[in-house]
């Protein structure tokens, strides 16, 4: 019950950290403001391009594409802000394991982006028309927490990379566009280079946009229950390489000194 | 003279140095071409006509606006957490010329950004790309080059007495796209909203851009660089009384570096 409570409370912290400073205005305008802005820009293009009348499709696929924020923006940058803050040397001190240090850094952005999608669809109900049946919605909160737990995990990936450059902001943009590119959330992903489809079949969110949009069609969740596996492991497999990357990095600098170098 | 001299030395100077950050330079060299590609992936079954509008000309004026918000807007906010505020603030060649400088500065990369876009999209994906006037397309491209000039000097000035800056900046990316019809025809969104579009010159630029993709007479593209030319005067006129405002509230407040 104790490691429960300091698990939340770890969790609790490292959100804190990263918000406290923003004002409530500020704080609604990163976390909702700019992803809603992305999903409707980028809704009305498929709108306009696909000229389909029924734009739920990619609605949803941009919908889902949401939790990118919280994983790329929210976790990716956790290591990075304690190593600014001079606290990443504390860190790598105690005797905190690789998943105790990660999992509460992950914890609360992967239901932080289940809200994010959440009021995107709200959104989108009123000026897509977008629809889902009462009787979906269980197995698609359980889609969107899949979801977002593997965005979350590939987002400890990029926390790790922004140990190893100065350019951080360089690395979460470009993985920011990945998502948006590679997880067929705006296009067909057999328009993509044949080289190019198995890298978007690695992305995480790829086959979460695609048993959500299946489950619009009517789809049931026994028979996505394959893909949400794949979408599951694929979170667990990218944590473990978070984690080790994590140790071998941490292990390297203590070695070379050079932990808290930029 | 003088300040035409402090102009040129402050473009000079920012042109130099503002490719050093890593965020700008995702701007203006990266997000161009990551752009350019999904867009020229949504956009690779409609016509020629749309996929240059807006999938090679969409993508460089998108990323041209990034850079305008993401440097332009937040070079202020940069230089007070630089602790240089104050410095070129009383500088006696004149704060508004040295902010107009960088703007200039961070303008040549923004133009840059849409030869990158229009280069990676026209080679990747060897569609046809269509300009029926070249005319209308370099008065176009001139006139937004000058009026995102006066946009990014409009915020200068309203993020200088501003702590919401950074926040605003990333916030300001998508509404305009969306609004000024960048990326998809403004006629997408409802009627209110096309009105308001018509308050941000960017919409101006495009209609002008779209008119050397489809073609059309003077009659018909006058208005719209009329449009784009007093828009332009008019945030120029309000950067400019905004600076005078700032200036005389700062000395009162002293709360020019004050986070």
């Amino acid at each position: 019950m104790d490691s429960f409570k300091r698990l939340i409370r770890k969790a609790t912290l490292s959100y804190k950290g990263l918000f406290a400073v923003m004002s409530v205005q500020q704080y609604l305008m990163v976390n909702l403001g700019s992803p809603l802005m992305q999903m409707l820009c980028f809704t009305l293009i498929a709108r306009y391009v696909y000229g389909t009348v029924d734009i739920s499709h990619w609605f949803i696929g941009n919908a889902l594409v949401l939790t990118y924020f919280n994983a790329i923006f929210g976790v990716g940058v956790q290591l990075t802000q304690e190593k600014n803050s001079g606290t990443l040397k504390l860190l790598v001190a105690s005797p905190s394991s690789g998943v105790g240090i990660f999992l509460p850094r992950a914890m609360l952005h992967i239901f932080d982006g289940l809200l994010t999608v959440l009021f995107g669809l709200v959104i989108g109900s009123l000026i897509f028309d977008f629809y889902l049946p009462i009787s979906s919605w269980p197995a698609f909160l359980l889609i969107l927490l899949v979801a977002s737990f593997s965005a979350m995990a590939f987002g400890l990936i990029i926390s790790c990379l922004g140990l190893l450059t100065r350019d951080l902001n360089l690395v979460l943009n470009i993985a920011s566009m990945a998502m948006l590119g590679l997880t067929g959330a705006n296009f067909p992903l057999d328009r993509m280079p044949v080289w190019l489809q198995p890298i978007g079949q690695l992305m995480p969110l790829t086959r979460s946009i695609e048993a959500s949009r299946s489950l619009y069609s009517g789809a049931l969740l026994s028979d996505l229950s394959g893909i949400l596996l794949g979408e599951f492991i694929l979170g667990i497999v990218l944590m473990a390489i978070g984690v080790v990357m994590f140790s071998i990095m941490t292990r390297v600098a203590v070695k070379l000194g050079v932990l808290e170098m930029f | 003279m003088q300040s035409l001299n402090v102009l040129t030395a402050s473009a000079m100077q920012q042109f130099r140095t503002s490719i050093g950050r890593p965020m700008f330079r995702f701007c203006v060299l990266v997000q161009p071409i990551i752009f350019g590609l999904l867009l020229g992936m949504m956009y690779l079954e409609k016509s020629d006509m749309d996929f240059t509008l807006y999938a090679v000309f969409g993508s460089g004026l998108s990323t041209f606006w990034a850079s305008i918000c993401f440097s332009s807007a937040s070079d202020i906010h940069r230089e007070r957490w630089y602790g240089t505020l104050e410095t070129i603030y009383a500088a006696p060649a004149g704060f508004k010329w040295i902010v107009l400088g960088k703007i200039i500065g961070n303008s040549i990369w923004g133009f840059l950004s849409i030869c990158i876009s229009f280069s990676v999209v026209t080679l990747v994906f060897q569609k046809q790309i269509v300009i029926s006037n070249y005319l209308w397309l370099g008065i176009g491209l001139i006139l937004m080059t000058l009026s995102l000039i006066a946009i990014g000097y409009l915020f200068a000035a309203l993020f200088t007495l501003s702590r919401n800056a950074r926040v605003l900046m990333n916030f300001m990316e998508y509404p305009v796209y969306i609004l000024c019809g960048i990326l998809f025809p403004i006629e997408q969104l409802p009627e209110l909203l096309r009105y308001l579009a018509y308050g941000f010159s960017p919409t101006w630029a495009v209609k002008i851009i779209r008119y050397a993709v489809w073609g059309g007479t003077w009659n018909e593209v006058s208005p719209y660089i009329g449009g784009l030319m007093i828009l332009t005067l008019g945030y120029l006129l309000i950067s400019v009384i905004m600076f005078e405002r700032i200036d005389a509230k700062c000395r009162v407040d002293a709360t020019l570096e004050v986070y």
